[in-house]
């Protein structure tokens, strides 16, 4: 069920009804309504893959339950490794075998060995990576007796499946979000209002931002080969806003969401573009799965302590894994590995904490030094998202190889709705402004005009909603489903 | 609670107010057709009350309409035509509005691809180009029984009037089960080709229907339709010539298939046949 969606519409009411009104008195009832909407929520996609999330939430309770009295280390060890190779298991065979069997058959192929295999025709299940790393993260932190582990079946389960971040996030910690469902929720207006307001930010986002930006940066991206250098930065540009309007957006939905039921998730996106350096973009972006793979890859493989060497290693393989969790194929290994290098002076030079504060803070522009940063920063990550949206590695070559060349300082050439793009432009010029405007709340129109009076407000919300309304895009999928 | 249900209630109340009263003015004034998918159709429509001097009318499809643009006033040939997917109902509604609003009209020229005339309102396109500018108190007496069968399997068909979705581009998705069987004319074409021809008789003007250009690699296709369709149901006389004067070009004239790549190269010889048919 996409949240964007009449289904969604309709299904949420319904669920918000019975949860504070039928299900109320029982905190075990709540839990269990969470998981019956969301087994739905997901099933409604295909329910076949329930059962992947039915066996992966049996298979952590489990495992989880037998850590606690488990006492004998290489027991422990066992059974983390149990659940890692189970959860790690399905991924990979659901997201990486035809990957890795293509490239196991081109290395033999290379060496003059012919191999012939034949690809599977695997059907990713949705937010597989996503629901992965929560229930991963829960074992883990039991295993390091950093949780204890639940005896309370539903409640894990409803964690495993909390369908307002299933399946694109933000990816929850299992010490963040498990012990909220052991506790009774109490309905709370300023949050559920609140809640409302993210989700009507995150519905812009997507459907004026993103879905307009997606259909500009689809042509030019499918057209590249014809273009100048300056469409198709034009093209980088649009999918640069199309990429954080579609995740960011369905992130603040998913949070919106989740406070409407009385849930806390942790903020996925700290306005990225306006960081003034990569590492800043890296703490801003994505926030939850960049602080999993700092907890549970990063620091265990020494982190930034040690020699130089480990320092470049461990900055390699975190944003080549981060690159490869993206997708199953060379474009996001590059991207990663661009970051990576991208990252590594600022690391290198001990400079990687310097931007922690809010760029401007209390002020309506930046500095000049600040500016120049944030120009300098967004641009390295508009590179990089050409690899990351090419098709395959020779694509976003020919792309970045044009865009560099003379013709970058020609017209653009539209390929098709001139006009559309123009509107597009100016939409885009809105949001960074409001985006910029709200930069100090936890999203952009968190705090704005909460101090006039409602009819001030609500005014605001319905232009908002009106330009939802005027200016909604061709319905695209949320990008981040895929991965 | 009551409170927040309380707001969300008279918050939702006020969206649609809002939503739905700034789009009603936007449909009402006609200002959404700007830029508006199938605004032909709303100039066609608007055309056909207007009085006219020309005693040549021409109804027709988007390919008529390369040929005879609808925006354009040409005092021989008085062109009406918009898209197939009004279907014969559209094409004869906007014949009924015209001679209702008092035009004298001599000859009655349908220009369309043969294809157009296999619409049965069964297709995608049937929601935002037939429903939205007909389904509304002005036409539905017109309708047929089985215009209004059609009509009741499109999903939603009941909110076209609704004012934010009337002046978007908006459909539901919609695929006809339908079984096909017949290969030119549908049930819905036949019968509102009888009535077109009805009319004919009873304000005496001439029918001819005539094709527009067609791509060399739909010959086949056209070849094989089953020529007694018409002559089942009498409309023998009307298509006698309709298949010997189709004119085969080159694919590459064509941008998809169907609409010209060079209109303007056909138009002289179309008005030269039309006029010569008049006389």
């Amino acid at each position: 069920m996409l949240f964007n969606s009449i289904d969604f519409a309709l299904f949420l009411p319904i669920i918000f009804l019975f949860y504070w009104f039928v299900t109320n008195k029982s905190l075990k009832l709540q839990n269990f309504l969470l998981v019956v909407a969301s087994y739905i929520f997901y099933g409604w996609w295909d329910w076949r893959f329930l059962s992947l999330i039915l066996f992966s939430t049996v298979v952590d309770y489990t495992i989880g339950y037998k850590l606690k009295s488990e006492e004998n280390q290489l027991k422990r060890q066992i059974l983390l490794w149990t659940s890692i190779v189970v959860n790690l298991g399905f991924l990979g065979f659901f997201k990486y075998y035809n990957f890795f069997l293509d490239n196991f058959i081109s290395v033999f192929s290379f060496f003059g060995t012919k191999l012939s295999a034949n690809a599977l025709n695997i059907i990713l299940p949705v937010g597989i990576s996503f629901y992965t790393f929560q229930t991963l993260s829960y074992t883990i932190d039991v295993y390091k007796r950093k949780l204890d582990p639940t005896s309370d079946f539903i409640a894990f389960a409803a964690f495993v499946s909390f369908f307002p971040q299933l399946v694109a996030g933000p990816i929850e910690r299992a010490t963040n979000l498990l012990p909220q469902f052991y506790k009774k929720r109490q309905f709370d207006y300023n949050k559920a209002v609140d809640g409302m307001r993210q989700i009507l930010w995150g519905l812009f986002k997507k459907i004026v931002i993103a879905d307009n930006c997606a259909e500009h940066a689809n042509l030019i991206f499918s057209n590249s080969e014809d273009l100048n250098g300056s469409t198709l930065f034009l093209g980088a540009l649009f999918f640069t806003f199309q990429i954080y309007g579609d995740f960011s957006g369905y992130s603040d939905i998913a949070i919106g969401v989740s406070r409407l039921f009385g849930f806390n998730l942790k903020q996925n996106f700290a306005f990225p573009y306006f960081s003034r350096d990569i590492a800043e973009f890296w703490r801003r972006w994505h926030i939850s799965l960049n602080t999993w793979f700092r907890d549970y890859l990063y620091i265990p493989l020494g982190g930034s302590r040690g020699s130089k060497w480990i320092k470049v290693r461990n900055t390699f393989i975190i944003f080549t894994v981060s690159g490869f969790w993206h997708g199953a194929n060379w474009t996001f290994i590059i991207w990663g590995i661009l970051n990576a290098l991208f990252f590594l002076p600022i690391m290198l030079s001990n400079n990687n904490r310097k931007n922690i504060s809010i760029v401007a803070q209390g002020r309506t522009f930046p500095g000049f030094k600040d500016f120049i940063g944030m120009i300098v920063t967004f641009l390295l990550t508009v590179f990089a998202w050409v690899f990351f949206r090419a098709e395959n590695i020779e694509q976003a070559i020919e792309v970045v190889s044009e865009m560099v060349s003379a013709s970058f300082f020609e017209l653009p050439r539209f390929v098709q709705n001139r006009r559309g793009a123009i509107i597009t432009i100016v939409l885009v010029c809105l949001f960074v402004l409001i985006e910029w405007n709200g930069r100090e709340s936890q999203y952009a129109i968190a705090n704005s005009l909460l101090k006039k009076r409602r009819i001030m407000r609500w005014g605001y919300y319905l232009i908002i909603i009106f330009l939802i309304f005027w200016f909604r895009g061709e319905n695209q999928d949320f990008i981040y489903f895929q991965f | 609670m009551k409170t927040f249900l309380r707001n969300c209630a008279l918050f939702l109340v006020l969206t649609v107010l809002f939503i739905e009263g700034i789009t009603a003015f936007l449909k009402y004034s006609g200002l959404f057709l700007k830029y508006y998918p199938g605004k032909e159709i709303y100039y066609a429509i608007e055309k056909s009350k207007l009085s006219n001097d020309s005693k040549i009318l021409l109804l027709g499809d988007s390919v008529g309409r390369q040929l005879f643009d609808n925006t354009i006033n040409n005092k021989q040939i008085n062109s009406l035509a918009c898209n197939q997917a009004v279907g014969m109902p559209g094409q004869y509604f906007l014949l009924n509005n015209y001679l209702n609003s008092e035009n004298e009209v001599d000859q009655v020229i349908m220009l369309f691809n043969p294809l157009s005339f296999q619409n049965n309102l069964d297709q995608i396109y049937t929601y935002h180009y037939f429903l939205k500018p007909f389904y509304n108190s002005e036409y539905t007496d017109l309708f047929s029984e089985n215009v209004n069968r059609q009509i009741s399997k499109i999903p939603y068909h009941y909110f076209a009037q609704v004012p934010h979705i009337y002046i978007t581009s908006w459909a539901p998705e919609f695929r006809s089960l339908d079984k096909i069987d017949y290969t030119f004319l549908s049930p819905i074409s036949i019968e509102y080709l009888i009535k077109i021809k009805e009319l004919s008789s009873k304000y005496s003007f001439k029918l001819n229907i005539l094709p527009t250009p067609v791509s060399i690699e739909s010959k086949a296709f056209i070849e094989a339709i089953d020529k007694t369709e018409f002559q089942k149901c009498n409309l023998d006389s009307e298509f006698r010539n309709y298949f010997e004067k189709i004119v085969y070009l080159d694919s590459a004239n064509f941008e998809d298939g169907i609409h010209l790549t060079q209109p303007e190269r056909y138009i002289e010889e179309y008005k030269k046949e039309i006029l010569l048919q008049s006389n």
